[in-house]
């Protein structure tokens, strides 16, 4: 008796420890299910077992009764079923599993919802992250933030805005950070993601190859609206009236006549839908973890794509990269350096909160449909730090709140909230393009904020600290402090060098006076210079 | 003239600029420094591997750092004969240094080794490029684009590249270019990137018809027809068709009118209005051709 017991106990530890189930020969998933690729009539159910076999998905309008099924067609690992023939807006039920045997779903929790038809008007929800490939406990209250945010309302679709696995991308970082991090939300809302510079030092997007390109099946033949990019590091698909454009600012050319950017223009002039949302890593603007007045992706994002997506009426820009929370006003026309901020591109300086100064409104004025709000939101993995400058003047608001964005999206309103992992929403703003109410609201002149040319530091006289100060913001990543105005020695419009050295000039070889406000304080009597948005600057 | 006391304090300035802006540098470009850092670290201890000169060296002209990158691959190449790819990394520094004669020189020795290499042919057309020798270059194009099989797919760029060095190669050839694009789109589907390359070329050699052609395609294909029928007012201009050109300038102007109201405002369709308001106004303008009376007609 005592012999037949060992010999079962045995088996039992010998059919637990191979992979599979060795009794059985079935095999075990190890990755998803995750959805990819989501139109109005199709979509695509990814998943990993631990042994090569061939793949299926029962699916149907109820978890018990499952009528239809897709194959793949040969064995393999990682499977990837394409489901079509789908009816638009509808939610069904699916379990994935062997041509034999389901081996997961078939309950409440596996389903998906298909894309409405393009151009129709229902209420959205989307869930943006950015940096959020830590695995660390940070990130995982950040998800549980938005977990106990959304309760029973359905996720539309989420957007992962790169570095979406630490420290390099590599597959068994992305089972961590993205599939045992976010098991429920994969297996019943597609994710469209970009890649970050994370994700590309495992990954190549030239040759599209990498675990990134590996484990995203991503639109290359305008499969899911848009124009056909013809690879998947940068692609644009429809969802409801909205239109989503994904580049990929790390390792694509980023010059104003190459591929993407000439695709990207030709995208926009090919879509009729009323909202249009891109998204990339490097984010144009921010004076967090990256500054983009010295970062050379961000600024040529900044220079290059930005002109074009302007014109082509973009809404909302997201990104990731800086590890803080960074939201800008309702911009246009900005694609120098933070210095070269004008008041003019500033088209509307409230908070673009309904209960604060009101929702952004578009067209904002000359019937011309312009102006976007800029979202930096790198941190919902939590690797920000309490020392960042934060000070780029077309930001309305900073956070260093580990969290992420909800985005909801209903008819001609679109209302954005960053979530933190404490649960708070620390930001939020619309922006509404029907039954206008409001004239924008004007920033105001720089010149009713004294200040004296020249004092940058503020300590109420000109010495060798102030063209210190200068060289510091320039070229070292210190802040040039609220008042940029008092920096631009020369009064030439732009913080460059040459105020320090003209600050030089005066102290130490008789050179002439900065211009007025001096030597006492006073209002800056030129217009379109930089911006002096705090009075410290003028102590007597 | 800058007076000389100003120059004085750029040039001390200019000074304390280089000598702090190294450290500055080093942290636009963290990852990278922390990796040579870190390979760095590992040659102490392992100092006869050939591989970490050889990424070490890699890092180093991915920054520029010309000398440090070829210190590296020699050392590589010293370390370990049979590496083969370090030819190619120094074949990329000379192109990167504007040297193509010894990027050729090192490219020849790898493909020497490893004749089917993607990445060497990539190079020598490069090279070749450079050099002004565009129909070599064209020819490399064409093998390795015979060598990337199924299911892997080939760079666009590969494509566009190949018709550029063709075009070059002289008015005989662009037949051969445009072919070249439409066997990429054959290949990679109709990609935009492709067929724009392609019209360019017509257009710049007045394959107008050809061009037309490919404009009615691209027309067919999307629900924004009006740039299209824009760009084919411009080629039936530069063909010296003004009465048909006026029409396809009218057709784009009442294409944009079905648009929805907030894609008719954006600052793209505004600047195109403007255009075509001001180019069918330029040609109705113009003189018009004598109308011919039908029993004058042969």
């Amino acid at each position: 008796m005592m012999k037949v017991a060992y010999v079962v106990t045995l088996c039992c530890v010998g059919w637990v420890s191979k992979p599979g189930n060795a009794l059985a020969g079935q095999p075990v998933v190890i990755r998803g299910p995750y959805l990819q690729l989501g139109t109005p009539r199709s979509i695509t159910v990814r998943w990993r077992t631990d042994l090569s076999v061939e793949g299926r998905v029962r699916y149907g309008l109820s978890p018990v009764d499952l009528t239809h099924e897709e194959r793949s067609a040969t064995p393999t690992v990682e499977h990837e079923v394409h489901l079509g023939n789908l009816e638009p807006a509808t939610k069904y039920y699916y379990a994935i599993g062997t041509s034999a045997v389901d081996l997961q779903g078939g309950d409440e929790s596996h389903f998906f919802v298909t894309s409405p038809e393009v151009g129709t008007v229902v209420p959205t929800r989307i869930w943006v992250l950015g940096d959020s490939g830590t695995a660390n406990a940070r990130a995982r209250s950040m998800r549980d933030a938005y977990y106990a945010f959304t309760g029973d309302t359905h996720t539309d679709l989420w957007l992962m805005l790169g570095d979406n696995a630490y420290p390099v991308g590599a597959d068994e970082e992305y089972q961590r950070a993205v599939f045992d991090m976010f098991p429920q939300m994969l297996r019943k809302s597609v994710l469209w993601p970009t890649l970050g510079n994370h994700d590309g030092y495992s990954a190549n997007s030239q040759r599209q190859e990498g675990p990134y390109y590996d484990i995203f099946s991503l639109p290359t033949k305008a499969e899911s609206g848009g124009v056909a990019s013809g690879t998947e590091a940068y692609y644009s698909f429809d969802y409801g009236n909205i239109h989503f454009i994904c580049l990929e600012s790390f390792e694509m050319d980023r010059s104003t006549d190459s591929p993407m950017l000439t695709w990207l223009a030709v995208d926009l002039a090919a879509t009729t839908q009323q909202w249009i949302i891109a998204y990339w890593h490097h984010p144009p603007y921010s004076k967090a973890s990256h500054d983009s007045d010295r970062e050379i992706e961000l600024i040529e994002m900044r220079e290059n794509a930005l002109p074009i997506l302007e014109d082509g009426g973009v809404d909302l820009v997201l990104c990731g990269h800086s590890h803080a929370y960074e939201r800008t006003y309702l911009l246009s026309g900005h694609y120098g350096p933070s210095y070269t901020l004008r008041k003019e591109m500033i088209l509307d300086c409230g908070d673009g909160r309904s209960d604060g100064h009101g929702a952004y409104e578009k067209p904002v004025v000359r019937r011309v449909e312009e102006g976007a709000v800029y979202i930096e939101a790198g941190n919902s993995g939590g690797q920000g730090f309490s020392r960042y400058a934060l000070d780029h003047p077309a930001m309305v608001w900073n956070s260093e709140d580990v969290g992420s964005l909800v985005i909801d999206v209903d008819g001609s309103r679109l209302d954005v909230r960053y979530l933190s992992s404490q649960e708070e929403v620390v930001d939020y703003f619309s922006i509404v393009k029907e039954g206008l109410t409001r004239e924008p609201m004007t920033c105001s002149p720089v010149a009713e904020v004294p200040f004296r040319r020249g004092d940058v530091n503020g300590d109420g006289k000109i010495n060798l600290s102030d063209p210190i100060w200068i060289v510091s913001a320039l070229f070292f990543g210190a802040s040039f402090g609220p008042c940029r105005a008092a920096a631009d020695v020369d009064d030439d419009g732009k913080l460059v060098l040459t105020d320090a050295i003209y600050t030089l000039n005066f102290l130490f070889r008789g050179g002439p006076a900065p211009p007025a406000p001096y030597p006492g304080c006073g209002e800056d009597p030129t217009d379109g210079d930089p911006a002096c948005t705090e009075p410290w600057h003028c102590r007597p | 003239m800058i007076p000389r006391s100003v120059r004085c304090i750029s040039g001390l300035l200019l000074c304390l600029f280089v000598y702090l802006a190294g450290p500055s540098a080093a942290c636009a470009h963290e990852a990278t420094d922390r990796t040579i850092q870190e390979l760095s670290r590992q040659l102490v201890k392992s100092p006869r591997e050939a591989n970490l000169y050889l990424r070490r060296g890699e890092l180093h002209r991915f920054r520029r750092e010309w000398s440090l990158a070829l210190l590296d691959y020699n050392k590589a190449a010293e370390l370990n004969s049979k590496l083969h790819v370090v030819a190619l990394c120094r074949a990329k520094l000379f192109l990167d240094m504007g040297l193509p004669l010894r990027a050729r020189k090192a490219v020849e020795s790898f493909l020497g080794e490893e004749p089917d290499s993607v990445q060497g042919l990539v190079t020598r057309a490069q090279v070749r490029r450079m050099l002004g020798e565009h129909l070599a270059s064209g020819s490399d194009y064409t093998r390795l684009l015979s060598l990337i099989r199924e299911p892997r797919k080939p760079r666009p760029e590969y494509y566009i590249d190949r018709a550029r060095v063709f075009v070059a190669a002289g008015e005989e050839h662009v037949g051969a270019a445009i072919r070249g694009l439409e066997e990429g789109v054959r290949r990679l589907g109709p990609l935009i990137t492709l067929e724009l390359c392609a019209l360019d070329i017509e257009v710049d050699h007045k394959r107008y018809a050809a061009a037309l052609e490919r404009l009615e395609g691209l027309a067919s294909r999307t629900v924004r027809p009006e740039r299209w029928l824009a760009r084919r007012g411009e080629v039936l201009e530069a063909a010296g068709r003004e009465t048909e050109a006026c029409d396809a300038y009218l057709s784009a102007l009442k294409a944009m009118e079905t648009l929805p109201e907030h894609r008719q405002r954006t600052r793209q369709a505004s600047k195109l209005r403007a255009e075509l308001h001001a180019a069918s106004r330029r040609l109705a303008a113009l003189p018009q051709p004598p109308e011919v009376k039908s029993e004058e007609l042969p």
